[in-house]
C-alpha cells in the first residue's frame, strides 16, 4: 500500500494537509470570530476561505513550476540568491511562530481542562517530543499518522457534535449583518491568515509522487477543513450564543460539555472532545517542524534536514513560552494575521508573476 | 551502541511514565452533587447539618451536598436503614461555610474534608432568594464559568427562601436532595409548571442581558421539595415570582412547553371536562413597527392528545373535537394574555423575548428603540392567536 521512498500520493497529501490545518485554532477561533462579527461568524469563516483559496492555488501553481525544488531553492531561482534567501527566512520565521502559537495554545488548553496539576513545561515538552519523533522519520510516516487520525478522530468529533444539535438555538445566528457588510468583509480578509498551514504546499510538491495532482489535493483538503470548521464553530455558537462565546476560552468545549446523550456511557462529552483534539494537534506541530527543517536545509545547502529538527523544536518551545499569560497569548500572536496574509497571498503572487514574466521553470 | 542507549533510556523512563501528576483515585474524591449559594448571614453563624466555618469577610455562604458512599450503598441495598451522618436517614454530607469568594470557601472546605472535593459530577446549582434579589447573578456566580471542573449541563434553580435549606431537605424518594432535583427536572415532558435550565443557557442569557425565567424550588417541613413556578430575572437579578400556571402560560407563549395539560369544558355540555395533554407547542412572533412604535402578534400552534374525558362520556366525533379545539384555543389565549399583561405591567420584564425578536428580525428598527426598550416595552400592544389541533384520542375512541 505504501512505498517506502519518502514520497506521498495525492490522497496522502490531502490527509496530511487536512491534519495539519485542523488544530487548536478551530477551538479558540470561535471565540475570536464571535468577538469580531458576532452571529455572522459562519459568513466570515466562509469569506475567509473564499479569499484564501486563490492564494492557496497560487502557492500550488508556483511550486508546481519547480517540481524538484522546495521553496528554499526556487525562491532563489526566481528572485535571486539574496532576496530568495530572505524570503525563505521569512517563511521559516512564519512557521516558527505558527508552531509556537499552536504548541502554546494546545498546551494551555490541556493544562486548564485536563491536566491542571501537570507542570506546564512537561505538557509542552511531551508535545514537542512526540512531534519531533514523527517528523524525524520524514513525510511518509507523518502522512500515515495523518490518515490514521483523520479517519478516526474527525468522524468521532463530528458524531460527538451531533449531541449538541438539540441545544442549538437558531436565533443565535441572528441578526444577520447587523453592523453592515464591512465588519464581516474585514474579518473575512483577516481569516485568510487562518489558512496558515496551507503554506506547507511551498515544500510539499517534491515529496509528491504525482505533483500534477497537488492542486486537487489542496482544493479538496481546504474544502474539507472549511466544512469541518464551519460545522464545529456554528454548532458551538448555536449553543452558547455569540455574546457568551466571546467570553469563553474555547466555546466548542463548553457547547459539547452542555450536551447530553441520554443513556450514553460517556457523561462528560467536553472532556472526551478535548482528549480527541489533543491528538490532532500533533500532526500540525510535526509538519511545521519538518517544513522548517526542509527550507532551512535548502537555505544553507545541507544534504540532510533531519539534524535541524531538534534545534527547531527547541526554538519552537522558546516561542511557545514567550507569552506570559492567557491574555498576552491572545495579543502576542496578533502580528501573525498581517504576516499570514503576506505569506499566503503577497509572496506567492509576486513570485508567481515574476516567474511567469521571467519565464523561469524548474527541471 | 545507540540501540543499547535507547533501550536503557526506555527502561529508566518506564517508572516515570506509569503515572500522572493529576491522578486522584476515585475513592479519594468527594463528589459534590449539589451546591447552594446564599448571602452570608449577618450574624456570622450558619445553621447546617455539617461543619461550618468562615473564610474571609463573608459575602457568600456556600452549601455543598456530598454523598457518603458507604452509607449510600447501605441505604440503597438495605432499604435505607443505614441512616445518614447526622441521623436524618440521608446518606449525604451537607457542609456549609461563608467567605468573600466561592473559590475561597471551597478552599476552606478542603480543610474539613479528607477527600478531594470534586465538582465534575455536580447536578444542581441553587441560588438563594436574597442573593438573587441583591446581586447580579453573572457576577456572583463567576466561579461556575471559570472553573473547568464543572459540567455545563448541570441545572440551575432559584430557591424560594434560603438555598441551603433545599440541600438540607430530606426527600422521601431520593437519597439526596440534589439527585431528587435532577431527577425531578426530567419530568418536563409531563408538565410545564417549572423551568428546566442548564448552566450554559443560564449564563448565555445573563451575558446577553436578557430577561428570563429561572426554575423555582421550595421546601416544606424541611422534607418535601417542590420544583414549580419560576423566578423572574431582569438585569441579572431576581425581581419576583410566577406561579405554576403562570410559568406554564409563559412557556406556552415562548413555545418551550414540552408537556403538561389543560382542562376544558364542552360549551354544549358543561358537565363534560376534557383533559388535553400537550403534544407540542410552536410559537411564532410577528412584529410591526410603525413610526417607531412596535406591536407584536404571538401565534401559538398547539397539538394535543385527549388524556381524559370526564362527565358524560360519549363517543368522540369530529364535531366534538372541533368544539374542543376552539375551547382549548380560547383557554390558552386567555392564559397567555394574562401572563403578558402581568409581565408588562407588574414586572416590566421581557421574558417572552419580544425585544430579542425585534433585535434579531428588525434590527434597523431595534437600534432606534433599544435604549428606550425598558420604557417602551410595558406599553407595546401584543395580540395573541392560538390554533389548536387535537391529534389523538388515547386508547379510547
Amino acid at each position: 500500500m505504501f512505498a517506502d521512498d519518502d514520497k506521498i500520493t495525492a490522497r496522502e497529501t490531502l490527509f496530511f494537509i487536512v491534519a495539519s490545518m485542523i488544530e487548536v485554532g478551530t477551538l479558540t477561533g470561535a471565540k475570536r470570530l464571535a468577538g469580531e462579527v458576532g452571529p455572522d461568524l459562519w459568513l466570515a469563516h466562509t469569506l475567509g476561505y473564499l479569499f484564501a483559496l486563490p492564494g492557496i492555488l497560487i502557492i500550488v501553481k508556483l511550486s508546481q513550476r519547480f517540481p524538484r525544488h522546495g521553496f528554499g531553492e526556487y525562491s532563489r531561482i526566481i528572485a535571486g540568491p539574496v532576496l530568495g534567501w530572505i524570503l525563505s527566512a521569512i517563511l521559516v520565521a512564519y512557521w516558527l511562530f505558527i508552531s509556537g502559537r499552536v504548541l502554546r495554545s494546545i498546551s494551555d488548553l490541556v493544562r486548564v481542562t485536563l491536566l491542571d496539576r501537570t507542570p506546564f513545561e512537561v505538557i509542552v515538552l511531551s508535545y514537542l517530543a512526540a512531534a519531533t519523533y514523527i517528523s524525524w522519520y520524514g513525510i511518509e510516516p507523518l502522512a500515515r499518522l495523518s490518515i490514521l487520525l483523520m479517519i478516526s478522530v474527525v468522524p468521532a468529533i463530528v458524531i460527538l457534535f451531533l449531541a449538541a444539535l438539540p441545544l442549538v438555538r437558531p436565533e443565535h445566528f441572528l441578526p444577520f449583518l447587523a453592523q453592515g457588510p464591512w465588519p464581516v468583509l474585514k474579518s473575512g480578509i483577516k481569516q485568510i491568515a487562518d489558512w496558515e498551514e496551507m503554506s506547507l504546499f511551498f515544500i510539499l510538491i517534491p515529496f509528491m509522487n504525482r505533483p500534477e495532482k497537488a492542486a486537487k489535493a489542496a482544493f479538496f483538503g481546504s474544502f474539507v477543513v472549511w466544512v469541518f470548521v464551519l460545522y464545529v464553530m456554528s454548532l458551538s455558537v448555536g449553543v452558547t450564543g455569540s455574546d457568551f462565546a466571546k467570553t469563553l476560552l474555547a466555546p466548542p468545549i463548553a457547547a459539547l460539555d452542555a450536551s447530553e446523550i441520554p443513556g450514553a456511557f460517556i457523561e462528560r462529552l467536553g472532556v472526551t472532545f478535548t482528549g480527541l483534539w489533543v491528538a490532532i494537534a500533533f500532526p500540525t506541530i510535526a509538519s511545521l517542524l519538518l517544513a522548517m527543517a526542509v527550507v532551512v536545509s535548502q537555505m544553507f545547502g545541507l544534504k540532510d534536514h533531519r539534524l535541524l529538527i531538534l534545534p527547531l523544536a527547541g526554538l519552537t518551545s522558546v516561542v511557545a513560552l514567550l507569552p506570559l499569560n492567557t491574555v498576552e497569548l491572545a495579543t502576542f500572536f496578533e502580528f501573525l494575521t498581517p504576516f499570514g496574509i503576506v505569506v499566503l497571498l503577497a509572496i506567492p503572487l509576486l513570485l508567481y508573476v515574476t516567474a511567469i514574466i521571467r519565464g523561469v521553470k524548474g527541471g | 551502541m545507540m540501540r543499547a542507549i535507547a533501550a536503557m533510556a526506555l527502561v529508566v523512563l518506564m517508572p516515570l511514565l506509569s503515572g500522572c501528576w493529576d491522578k486522584v483515585e476515585i475513592d479519594r474524591r468527594a463528589f459534590v452533587l449539589g451546591a447552594a449559594v446564599d448571602l452570608a448571614p449577618q450574624s456570622g453563624k450558619v445553621e447546617s447539618h455539617g461543619p461550618t466555618e468562615t473564610a474571609g469577610r463573608g459575602s457568600f455562604m456556600l452549601t455543598l451536598e456530598v454523598p457518603v458512599l458507604r452509607l449510600t450503598s447501605a441505604a440503597g441495598g438495605g432499604g435505607g436503614t443505614g441512616g445518614g451522618l447526622h441521623g436524618g436517614g440521608k446518606p449525604t454530607w451537607v457542609i456549609a461555610s461563608t467567605g468573600d469568594s466561592v473559590f475561597r470557601i471551597v478552599s476552606q472546605m478542603a480543610t474539613r474534608s479528607n477527600k478531594v472535593l470534586y465538582f465534575g459530577h455536580q447536578q444542581v446549582l441553587i441560588v438563594g432568594e436574597d442573593l438573587a434579589r441583591q446581586h447580579d447573578l453573572r457576577e456572583a456566580l463567576d466561579f461556575w464559568v471559570r472553573d473547568p471542573e464543572f459540567t455545563w449541563s448541570l441545572r440551575v434553580l432559584v430557591a424560594q427562601g434560603a438555598a441551603k435549606d433545599i440541600l438540607n431537605a430530606r426527600p422521601e424518594l431520593a437519597q439526596s436532595a440534589s439527585m431528587f432535583l435532577r431527577d425531578q427536572l426530567e419530568q418536563k415532558r409531563k408538565t410545564s409548571r417549572f423551568i428546566d435550565m442548564n448552566l450554559i443557557t443560564f449564563f448565555s442569557k445573563l451575558t446577553e442581558g436578557r430577561d428570563f425565567l429561572l426554575g423555582r424550588v421550595s421546601v416544606s417541613e424541611g422534607k418535601d421539595l417542590k420544583v414549580a413556578g419560576s423566578g423572574v430575572i431582569k438585569g441579572g437579578k431576581l425581581l419576583g415570582w410566577l406561579g405554576e400556571e403562570e410559568t406554564m402560560a409563559a412557556q406556552l407563549a415562548t413555545g418551550e412547553a414540552q408537556g403538561g395539560e389543560i382542562v376544558i369544558h364542552d360549551p354544549e355540555n358543561p358537565r363534560t371536562a376534557m383533559t388535553l395533554e400537550i403534544d407540542s407547542t410552536e410559537r411564532q412572533i410577528k412584529a410591526d413597527v410603525k413610526d417607531g412604535r412596535p406591536s407584536f402578534t404571538i401565534n401559538v400552534e398547539m397539538k394535543y392528545a385527549i388524556a381524559e374525558l370526564n362527565g358524560s362520556v360519549e363517543t368522540v366525533d369530529n364535531e366534538m373535537i372541533a368544539r374542543a379545539e376552539k375551547a382549548a384555543s380560547h383557554v390558552v389565549e386567555e392564559m397567555i394574555r394574562a401572563i403578558v399583561e402581568k409581565l408588562q405591567n407588574q414586572f416590566e420584564a421581557d421574558v417572552l423575548g419580544l425585544g430579542s425578536y425585534l433585535e434579531k428580525h428588525h434590527n434597523r428598527e431595534w437600534k432606534k428603540i433599544a435604549k428606550n426598550w425598558d420604557r417602551v416595552y410595558p406599553n407595546v400592544p401584543v395580540s395573541i392567536k392560538v390554533t389548536t389541533k387535537i391529534l389523538r384520542t388515547g386508547l379510547a375512541f
